[in-house]
């Protein structure tokens, strides 16, 4: 069962098409990975899934995307950026102790306090940080490292209870070692959740995902060329430029 | 390299001349009294209290009326950018022409508006809102860009997150914008402590101890105007109150600095 579906979705700005004509249906409790070269939409894409891109840019989009068989432009656009969390590129904490990071979106959905540490608890838990950070919770989250501040940014969102999360390039700042890490929490998430992430590690997109969306700029706009099994992706990619950009992935 | 530090250094020569020279002359004249009692001859006797208060009482209600209204207007300035961003460039482009506008422009609005057509007469509280207006521009602008920063920083963050917008904007665009307030406040208090012919045609010349806002007070720019051009034998006391005035002034303009600098460390590092 699909839990997210684009219908012949396109963006655009004044001058040029970023992406155009794309429908793809994300099914419940998997990873998706969105992969291509630089530069034919793919982040775009991603944030355009929970409206996130309209809001900052001059962007426009065509098209719908269903959830839960609505147009997401039904929904309340506060409300449904706590359904569909987005993770960015760059960890980005607020400037607030670890805590109040927490506490700033719970008290826009949750007025009870008294429940906060034990929401702060779980979701620090599923991440793997509470044991590192129990004991600096009033402090600055610019003091935790690279992986540290992504794995909040995950927590912080979890803690909201998302049901789909999109990750863009989420470990492309990290040493190998954090990502792992998140990946792996990842690979735990979708059991709940349904993931869908950009990457332009393809060795990640084979480890994590299970499907794989093959971005390709082609006739000036970014186009999707396949969609498919990751496992059949990688092994017997139909279009050619699918096989020269693993190939050259693997050079 | 040599050259351009050079010419620095030549650049700084003509700033430390006066700033030395103004010192030198005053300096020698200060005393205790000048803190304790009011004029007295025209300027050519006494002290500065009643000039010192006339000042103090301007520049509160300067920013009093400037700092709040400049924070709002800030504020809602940096909201327009987000949903009306031609209305945000026209009310930008206003500011930048406000700013420009000479201090005696100011002082001659100020005259009609508060002093004729509301009545206040030639007075502390006119003087005080004149500045208010005449420093406006400058606040707001600064201000502005620093909220601006903030928002880019982490609107798309917070929106994310399902943050509302006005939460957004007072419990982050506000607290962070705390050190620019500050930069701006001192910015406009500077400018205004140095004005002076906004307040000629405003606050009037008295050198008597003002005993409301609505009595005519005369600052300490004006106070040194007064004295070197129109009173005969008045140019030493004009030099003190020059020298207490570059005083005053150098210790704020290091304030800003010191603000300036954990501003950006704070934006940076926060």
């Amino acid at each position: 069962m699909s839990t997210l579906i684009c219908e012949r979705l396109s963006a655009s700005t004044k001058n040029k098409v970023i992406f155009h004509d794309i429908s793809i249906n994300f099914p419940k409790n998997k990873i998706h990975c969105l992969i291509g070269p630089s530069g034919c939409g793919k982040s775009t894409f991603l944030l355009s899934l929970n409206g996130l891109i309209e809001a900052h840019t001059n962007i426009k989009m065509r098209g719908r995307v269903l959830y839960q068989s609505k147009d997401i432009r039904e929904f309340d656009p506060i409300n449904l950026k706590r359904t569909i969390a987005t993770i960015f590129q760059e960890p980005s904490p607020l400037p607030f102790s670890i805590k109040k990071n927490f506490e700033l979106p719970l008290s826009e959905i949750n007025q009870n306090k008294k429940e906060y540490e034990e929401i702060i608890f779980n979701s620090l838990q599923k991440v793997g940080l509470w044991n590192e950070v129990k004991d600096m919770l009033n402090q600055s989250a610019f003091h935790l490292s690279g992986g540290q501040k992504q794995r909040l940014c995950l927590a912080r969102s979890l803690a909201l209870e998302p049901e789909i999360i999109l990750l863009d390039e989420p470990t492309s700042a990290l040493d190998p070692q954090s990502t792992l890490v998140i990946e792996d929490l990842l690979k735990e998430l979708k059991r709940t959740k349904t993931i869908i992430m950009v990457t332009h590690n393809l060795p990640q997109a084979k480890r994590i995902s299970d499907t794989v969306a093959f971005f390709w700029w082609e006739q000036c706009c970014g186009r999707v060329l396949e969609h498919m099994n990751t496992d059949i992706f990688f092994s017997a990619p139909t279009t050619e430029q699918a096989l020269d950009y693993i190939n050259t992935q693997r050079l | 390299m040599r050259i351009s530090s050079s010419i620095l250094y030549l650049g700084l020569i003509p700033g430390l001349w006066l700033i030395t020279c103004t010192l030198i002359l005053g300096l020698p004249q200060l005393r205790l009294e000048t803190f304790l009692i009011s004029p007295s001859d025209a300027g050519r006797a006494g002290g500065l209290l009643s000039i010192i208060i006339s000042t103090l009482l301007i520049l509160t209600i300067t920013l009093v009326i400037s700092v709040p209204l400049a924070s709002a207007t800030a504020l809602a300035m940096t909201y327009f950018r987000r949903y009306f961003l031609k209305l945000s460039r026209l009310l930008s482009l206003s500011l930048d022409v406000l700013s420009a506008i000479p201090s005696v422009i100011f002082g001659l609005f100020g005259n009609v508006l508060f002093v004729e057509k509301l009545n206040l007469g030639h007075s502390i509280l006119s003087g005080g809102l004149t500045l208010a207006f005449m420093i406006l521009p400058t606040m707001v602008r600064t201000l502005e860009s620093s909220y601006h920063e903030i928002e880019k920083g982490y609107a798309k963050t917070t929106e994310a997150l399902g943050i509302n917008f006005s939460t957004f904007i007072y419990q982050i665009v506000f607290p962070l914008g705390l050190p620019a307030l500050i930069f701006a406040t001192i910015l406009g208090m500077t400018r205004a402590m140095a004005e002076t012919a906004a307040l000629l045609f405003t606050s009037g010349y008295s050198d008597r101890m003002p005993e409301s806002v609505l009595d005519s007070g005369r600052s300490m720019s004006v106070h040194i105007y007064e004295l070197a051009m129109n009173v005969p034998g008045g140019d030493k006391n004009a030099y003190l109150t020059a020298a207490l005035l570059v005083f005053i002034l150098l210790t704020i303009n290091s304030a800003i600095t010191y603000f300036g600098y954990h501003l950006n460390k704070r934006l940076g590092i926060l």
